[in-house]
């Protein structure tokens, strides 16, 4: 029997009043994979994440997080889900290794001080940043304790809502190679972005939206970064 | 889960100096004024003391003189100040302290300390109760709410929806660890209340059988208080939309409980029930006293009925000759009737201000302070049920003491004898017994005060229904 996929939504609609955030999505996450959507402001990424995490309700159309249905059993369905928010956002006065034991213990895992340190290590924290306090965190250390809270959860799927915005080069390089071993480690994972070359480093698949619409697909590994561009902006502009 | 969420929250609350500053600045703030009000009723209670141990010198050396002359000596009896009167001062300050005792007349207690007080008076009165009631709920109210703003102002909320925490788990741990640290706050606050309330030298019931249940209880109701507080403060902040909103209503909610409310409430019970004015109030007793209470003869034929009754029972023709002091006996049913009357009038009067109680009682549904000012009063001992006890007690020992005189005459004399003839002894003013007031039992006190603390029950309930409705509509 094939496993469900991680992420999955099918003729999905999000209405705002009058305004029609998401039109009819169909998107399917399976798992190892990393799916990059990108779009510009106002398409609707953040709108089909919230809707993965149980925020926004769908107006029509169905959502599945691991086979589970995120209207009929929410709570089983965001057990599965693990989100990476633009800014990762942490308790200031707690250390990197509190923070991370405090996620996780809300998730049901208990690590000690030793585990959660391992797993930061494993997440590219460097050890001397354990113990300090968050608030003197830069915003790649701390994505990457956000990174070690998704994994630490056992998560099938995995959100990330511009996970490289505002990170350096290197930042950046350190943080792809983090999403694909979590990828090898089984996990489906969604990425709102608008960095593109990062999409095409990175994602196995890409689709690109505007207002609210899936418009296009492409295989990561068979496209380049020019023919990408050029789609995009051809999207992004509304020319055929 | 909501365990999990306690321990994070105390731990980020113990490492925000913000929090413990501010704490520590109102609790010594607290310190000083409880200080210097223990200090004011020690100097209080010696004064009345000397003036209580002088007047009765004074009484029982009176020297020999006719019983009822010395009965006019007359002496003061003082309210001996109760040791949580330094925390709460209740009524204390607006009602006299003392009362003048005296033949025929039930006077009025006199000398209220708020006629000595300096010009601070002006600036209000800030008693170690307000601070606590009134000021520290802006404390709780600003830690509060900030608890709640700031999971979404920072992310932190959408972080733990989306690990699966639901809002109401995550409130409520918010609450129970808020609560937690007001324990931690406010149990040395009750403990050294305790401790240096049975230490006061030289005040009255100062023993910890009378004081411990009391300020076990007061800590009770004043934690009931701050979590209502807390659970508004949390709500307002899950309600709204960012930090200043809340901010300003709670402001606004703060103002409305602890400076407008209980004053609008006061003005309208005073206007609503108004009180007879003292010239009113006298002359009404001396006007039933003359003519009669509804149903009842005049003074006069009353008492023409009581000497046909003594000649009849002595079966002689005139009050010359009844074996018994005539004028003793008259005194004696003339003052049983006073006495009936004045208790008439002063029921009367107690029944108005316990109506404007119940007016103040009901504008507890606009602020839960009033609530918590009533039942603080009613446990410190010094509300106006306790006033109105130690009145009683007075009034009884008056009747007490005028009757045992007149007695004493009545059984030393016969027929009519002339006020200037002098019989009575050191002996006779000796024997009066000495006042001792008990105070009433923790059981008195919480009979008095249960609407109160009813109201601050269904205001804390309240809260935590508002908390509820929160939880449901906090979005990250």
């Amino acid at each position: 029997m094939t496993p469900p996929a991680a992420l999955h939504a099918h003729e999905l609609t999000v209405d705002f009043g009058a305004k029609r955030a998401i039109d009819s999505l169909c998107l399917t996450v399976p798992a190892g994979c990393i799916y990059a959507l990108l779009g510009g402001n106002g398409a609707g990424k953040t709108t089909t994440l919230s809707v993965f995490l149980g925020f926004v309700s769908p107006t029509a159309g169905t959502v599945q997080v691991g086979g589970q249905h995120i209207d009929r059993n929410p709570e089983a369905a965001r057990s599965r889900v693990s989100y990476l928010p633009e800014n990762v956002a942490l308790y200031p006065y707690l250390s990197g290794v509190e923070n991370l034991r405090y996620f996780c213990a809300l998730a049901g895992l208990r690590l000690s001080a030793n585990e959660a340190s391992a797993r930061l290590t494993q997440a590219g924290l460097q050890a001397d940043a354990h113990g300090q306090r968050v608030q003197r965190y830069s915003k790649g250390m701390r994505q990457k304790v956000g990174l070690a809270i998704a994994y630490a959860k056992g998560a099938v799927a995995m959100l990330l809502d511009e996970p490289t915005s505002g990170l350096d080069p290197a930042a950046t390089n350190d943080f792809s190679k983090q999403l694909r071993r979590a990828a090898q480690d089984g996990l489906g994972i969604l990425m709102a972005t608008h960095d593109l070359f990062n999409a095409v480093q990175v994602a196995d698949r890409i689709g690109i939206m505007r207002a609210g619409r899936l418009l296009d697909e492409f295989d990561a590994h068979r496209v380049s970064h020019a023919e990408l561009e050029a789609t995009y902006l051809a999207q992004a502009r509304d020319l055929p | 889960m909501i365990g999990i969420i306690v321990r994070r929250e105390l731990l980020a609350l113990c490492r925000d100096r913000r929090v413990w500053i501010l704490a520590l600045a109102l609790l010594a703030m607290w310190a000083m004024l409880y200080v210097a009000a223990l200090g004011q009723q020690q100097r209080l209670q010696a004064e009345r003391a000397q003036i209580g141990d002088t007047t009765r010198a004074q009484w029982d050396k009176q020297g020999i003189k006719h019983p009822h002359r010395g009965a006019h000596f007359g002496m003061y009896v003082f309210r001996p100040d109760v040791p949580l009167s330094a925390f709460d001062p209740g009524v204390e300050p607006y009602v006299g302290q003392a009362l003048w005792l005296e033949p025929h007349r039930r006077n009025m207690a006199r000398f209220n300390p708020d006629a000595d007080s300096g010009p601070a008076t002006r600036f209000g009165h800030i008693v170690p109760a307000f601070l606590l009631a009134g000021l520290f709920p802006l404390l709780i109210m600003a830690l509060a709410f900030s608890q709640a703003t700031q999971e979404r102002e920072q992310g932190t909320l959408r972080m733990l929806q989306s690990m699966g925490v639901s809002n109401l788990a995550l409130l409520a741990g918010k609450l129970i660890a808020i609560a937690a640290c007001l324990v931690l706050v406010f149990l040395p606050v009750f403990a050294l209340l305790g401790i240096s309330a049975i230490w006061q030298p030289g005040v009255a019931y100062a023993e910890s059988t009378y004081l411990l249940p009391r300020v076990a209880s007061l800590a009770a109701v004043y934690l009931l208080y701050y979590l209502g507080i807390a659970a508004l403060g949390l709500a307002v902040g899950a309600l709204s939309s960012g930090s200043r909103g809340a901010l300003f209503v709670l402001v606004v909610l703060w103002a409305v409980f602890v400076l407008a409310a209980p004053r609008a409430a006061s003005a309208i019970a005073q206007a609503r029930v108004p009180l007879p004015s003292a010239t009113q109030f006298w002359a009404a007793i001396a006007h039933d006293y003359q003519r009669g209470l509804p149903g009842d003869p005049d003074l006069a034929t009353q008492v023409r009925e009581f000497e046909a009754g003594l000649l009849r029972q002595y079966g002689v023709a005139s009050l010359s000759q009844v074996p018994i002091g005539v004028n003793a006996a008259r005194r004696l049913v003339r003052d049983a009737y006073a006495d009936k009357v004045h208790a008439y009038h002063f029921d009367a009067l107690w029944a108005r201000y316990q109506q404007q109680q119940r007016l103040l009682r009901w504008a507890s549904v606009f602020s839960p302070t009033i609530a918590l000012v009533g039942t603080s009063a009613a446990l410190s001992g010094t509300s106006l049920a306790h006033q109105r006890h130690f009145e009683n007690a007075a009034e009884q020992y008056r009747q007490a003491v005028n009757t045992a005189l007149d007695q004493w005459d009545m059984a030393h004399t016969q027929g009519n004898v002339s006020y200037e003839t002098q019989y009575a002894a050191d002996a006779v003013w000796q024997s009066v017994p000495a006042f001792h007031y008990t105070p009433p039992s923790l059981g008195f006190a919480l009979r008095s005060a249960w609407p109160d603390l009813l109201l601050l029950a269904a205001w804390a309930v309240a809260a935590m229904a508002l908390l509820g409705v929160a939880a449901r509509r906090w979005r990250p």
